[in-house]
């Protein structure tokens, strides 16, 4: 199958700074292809060029050099911008800096109006999006009554109401408690399941990119390595070596592995850690 | 004596208002002198107004906040002393920078306490030390410095006051684990050395649980547990239902227990968790030796 979005050797610098001195190019030749209904996390340490890279998927920010195609449409075609942001929906980290109506209602309907969608269909679409997120009994709620995975879920709604066929999300668990957290994978998570959405999930949590179907790891404005969760979470020592760290199960395994014990090296989730290890003691 | 004494505390926001809504509802707890306080609790359960109230940024309704000993509202005029005793880091602290330069920005917590221009160079010199800054960063504007640096200058800013109770919101919010793990131990060599109060709010059970001595655990505006990490974590299915967790390798160790394997739940850090599961194995003669 082709691929959704496409990277193509893409460099990247910031406009020059106050004191003269140029800038080093934030994304160095970065190369990338999603395919339609796929599931990506992207993780890095703080600069490693990640979320400059979430804002070039539609069309925010425009490579230097090289170029983004969307569904073959290339993101410094002036003229597709708005087709672009039509299939490319983007969900920040803070919740409350994206929410601009006093009714849930009205603040998923945004997006929409301003796309000129007719307001019969965005009814229908407001009410299905909030359904999505789980969240259709807020409607008429305000915003700034609920607590932040709520929040957060509403404006994935708004995103979910243009109807994109791919949803950018850069560090959207950031401030949220773990019930929260719990609450926006699990709709991301049935949005690319069951709704066929393209995700791009930019994170600092490994156990959140666990749930990917392909990893991908920055690393100074470049892809170090990218594979499928097992993969990628396995090289304990070059995930260290680059500021990040792997789940504590992954971890733990690891260090069994280490003293010579046979556990596999691509455990990631609790439940598999803890059946290693009963293997392991009761034989 | 305890360094601070909560008693019978509540606080309602929008009293009278259709936004009515009881933040804290008789809150009562204490803090010993050179404790290191974790905070946990969900969004919206009384953690943030607690500790504003802490240091006198709001006033409860009812109830009394006694820092060594003294009600802080004794004589409300004077409630600027207590903020400088008590002093708060907020969520985002790089916000608030202003100065500029970051040496400037330090500057600003100890220049207001009326200090010597030497005591303030030291305390300066400290705060940026205990924070890890470089020297060389203190004449830069803060606005040069990397989201990391500007998190340290601000965090320093308030260490530089040299508060007996030191308050850290979400410190390590949106920083990279490694960053996380260095700015936590700073923050654990800084309450080691100085053994002052230090309370930590947090929605990272893993961070809290690696470097607190005793969690008080927050709920719908009551506080419902505080004892010591292992104590507060080996309660964690009373912990899913207020909407918190506990961290992956406990939960692996509570796996483990059910199967009936002899681990000790109360591991918290994977350090902890792999002597657990060596000590089983080793107890086991078909475990390989030791490399």
């Amino acid at each position: 199958m082709g691929s959704f979005i496409e990277v193509k050797d893409l460099y990247f610098k910031y406009e020059e700074e106050q004191d003269g001195k140029e800038p080093d190019f934030a994304l160095k030749g970065v190369s990338l292809n999603v395919t339609r209904g796929e599931f990506v996390a992207v993780v890095g340490h703080n600069g490693s060029g990640k979320s400059t890279l979430a804002k070039h998927f539609n069309a925010i920010y425009l490579p230097t050099t090289g170029d983004i195609f969307v569904d073959g449409m290339n993101t410094k075609d002036d003229d597709r911008v708005f087709d672009i942001r039509k299939k490319v929906g983007l969900v920040l980290q803070n919740p409350d800096n994206q929410i601009v109506a006093g009714v849930v209602e009205e603040d998923v309907a945004f997006g929409c109006e301003n796309l000129g969608v007719p307001p019969k269909e965005i009814r229908r679409r407001v009410d299905e999006a909030l359904k999505a997120v789980d969240m259709y009994e807020y409607k008429l709620h305000s915003p700034d009554k609920l607590s932040g995975g709520q929040k957060q879920r509403i404006a994935i709604a708004g995103i979910i109401a243009m109807e994109p066929e791919c949803i950018v999300l850069d560090e959207p668990t950031a401030m949220l408690d773990p019930r929260g957290r719990d609450e926006v994978m699990t709709t991301i998570t049935k949005l690319n399941r069951e709704n066929g959405i393209t995700i791009i999930l930019i994170t600092h949590y490994m156990e959140e990119a666990v749930l990917a179907d392909r990893v991908v790891m920055m690393d100074s404005g470049n892809v170090l390595l990218e594979g499928t969760p097992e993969d990628v979470f396995s090289r304990v020592e070059l995930l260290k070596r680059h500021r990040l760290d792997v789940p504590q199960a992954t971890e733990l395994c690891y260090k069994l592995r280490g003293c010579g014990f046979d556990v596999p090296a691509s455990v990631l989730s609790e439940e598999e850690c803890a059946e290693a290890i009963i293997k392991l003691i009761k034989g | 004596m305890s360094a601070i004494k909560i008693e019978n505390v509540s606080l309602t926001y929008g009293k009278g208002t259709s936004f009515c809504k009881k933040a804290l509802d008789d809150v009562s707890f204490e803090i010993e002198e050179g404790e290191f306080l974790g905070i946990i609790g969900h969004t919206g359960s009384g953690k943030s107004t607690l500790v504003q109230l802490l240091n006198g940024l709001l006033r409860p309704d009812s109830g009394r906040i006694l820092l060594k000993g003294r009600d802080i509202w004794e004589k409300p005029k004077q409630i600027r002393e207590v903020r400088f005793k008590v002093g708060m880091v907020f969520q985002y602290p790089e916000y608030q920078l202003f100065e500029e330069t970051v040496r400037k920005d330090i500057s600003y917590g100890p220049k207001n306490m009326k200090l010597s221009a030497e005591e303030i160079e030291k305390k300066v010199a400290d705060a940026a030390r205990f924070t890890g800054l470089r020297p060389e960063l203190l004449d830069k504007s803060p606005f040069d410095l990397s989201g990391g640096e500007k998190r340290r200058a601000a965090i320093a800013g308030v260490i530089a006051m040299d508060p007996d109770v030191l308050i850290l919101d979400e410190p390590a919010a949106g920083l990279d684990p490694l960053g996380r793990d260095v700015l936590l131990s700073q923050i654990k060599d800084y309450h080691d050395t100085r053994k002052n109060t230090v309370i930590l709010v947090s929605h990272s059970m893993e961070d809290i649980a690696r470097i607190s001595d005793r969690i008080l655990v927050m709920n719908k505006g009551k506080n419902v547990m505080l004892d010591s990490a292992k104590a507060v974590f080996s309660r964690g299915r009373e912990l899913e239902t207020m909407g918190l967790r506990v961290p992956q390798i406990t939960r692996i160790m509570m796996l483990l227990r059910e199967k009936g394997i002899p681990v000790d739940t109360g591991a918290l850090t994977v350090e902890q968790g792999f002597n657990e599961v060596l000590g089983c194995l080793s107890a086991n003669h078909s475990a390989p030796a030791k490399k």
